[in-house]
């Protein structure tokens, strides 16, 4: 739909004004089409949160502080959805006129870390406490009778929505909690 | 939430925030344009003399305004022009409520009129079409500017000008038809694909 900002990039290349303006609007109206592109995550030991041993919050308790980077896994993924995005375009009949670099800070158009995320992972689940926080049933290795239900167990960030992934999780932990609970094991 | 809870001062500040940031990203909804041209077909109608008075600019820079955004658009074979379809006032509206928009405009409106004054002794407005048609030919394109610096400054008013013209024009019912965009309207029944054309 026509909106506010949409001929912006038509008034900088063009310029001028007019009924040539005017012309131009009609005509490139409708011809261009975006994508965005949804990756996978991997853990790697760069990325991951402590606590600040500088800085508190307003009741005292220190924050946290968050350490980023991107990896090859991450990278390659965005390379490749430049390749099929192009691939789209040219088999269509058009032309790709991305702006994106293959170098700089966001090769391969990725995004800032954490722009474009669900909040999953931090308490990953695994079979090695050496590793990982919980176990298969999002129990914790520590700690017997704690679980962690929400979207900490996941291992990667994954590109679908978390939502369905969480309940499944939560619901096979309950279960294992209560079976359990009965056995008195908790 | 209904349009009348939400005060005319909110979305005005919403589309000047989304029309600055200026990525595709950005983009505001076009809800709230519509507002903004449905706020003027309103007063509008309120009015006894059917007319919108302008929220910021005198009524000479007014004036200035209505002959500039008729040259950045003007009515062809296929529509009526940026003035006809109400750019002028919604223009207006957003810098009424953005001090960076007046400070764009309103410092723009001043720089084209002295600058005319130094070249034909007149304002914009009183100028001759030709000799209008002179100052934009050398304001509307940045490659002037760049081989007369004093011309920078009227070069980066046009260009917002324009681009702000275009926001107007293009979110108004005038321009949305002049695209011919035909969406956001439902189907009574789904006919199907239309047919795919031989391809070449």
């Amino acid at each position: 739909m026509p909106h506010v900002g949409m001929f912006d990039g038509l008034c900088h290349r063009e310029e001028g004004y007019g009924a040539a303006l005017k012309q131009r609007a009609r005509k490139v109206y409708g011809t261009t089409i975006g994508f965005s592109g949804r990756g996978e995550m991997i853990p790697n030991p760069d990325t991951y949160c402590e606590i600040d041993p500088d800085v508190v919050d307003q009741w005292g308790i220190p924050v946290l502080r968050f350490h980023f980077k991107w990896t090859d896994y991450e990278l390659r993924q965005a390379q490749d959805m430049q390749q099929t995005f192009r691939a789209i375009v040219e088999a269509a009949g058009g032309e790709y006129r991305t702006k994106t670099r293959i170098d700089g800070p966001y090769p391969f158009g990725i995004q800032a870390g954490g722009k474009i995320i669900h909040e999953v992972g931090t308490a990953r689940m695994g079979a090695d406490p050496k590793t990982s926080v919980l176990n298969g049933y999002c129990q914790a290795h520590d700690v017997k009778n704690l679980f962690v239900t929400d979207g900490a167990p996941l291992v990667t960030n994954p590109d679908k929505n978390p939502t369905l992934t969480i309940m499944a999780l939560s619901w096979r932990a309950s279960e294992y909690l209560l079976a359990e609970a009965q056995k008195g094991n908790l | 939430m209904s349009a009348h809870s939400v005060t005319r001062r909110d979305i005005l500040k919403t589309l000047a925030m989304g029309a600055v940031g200026g990525s595709v990203l950005q983009v505001i909804p076009a809800k709230a344009a519509e507002f903004v041209h449905q706020a003027v077909r309103k007063e509008k109608a309120a009015s006894p003399a059917g007319k919108y008075a302008p929220k910021y600019f005198s009524a000479h820079q007014y004036e200035t305004l209505n002959l500039l955004c008729d040259a950045i658009i003007p009515k062809d074979d296929h529509s009526g022009g940026a003035v006809e379809a109400g750019a002028p006032e919604f223009i207006d509206l957003l810098t009424s409520e953005n001090e960076k928009y007046q400070l764009r405009l309103g410092g723009g409106l001043v720089w084209l009129d002295s600058f005319c004054a130094d070249r034909y002794a007149k304002s914009f407005v009183e100028c001759a079409p030709e000799q209008r048609k002179e100052v934009l030919d050398l304001i509307a394109y940045r490659k002037n500017a760049k081989k007369d610096a004093a011309l920078s400054q009227g070069v980066a008013f046009f260009a917002f000008l324009r681009k702000m013209t275009c926001d107007g024009f293009y979110t108004s019912k005038i321009g949305i038809a002049d695209l011919q965009y035909i969406g956001n309207t439902s189907l009574r029944e789904f006919p199907g694909c239309p047919p795919v054309p031989e391809h070449g």
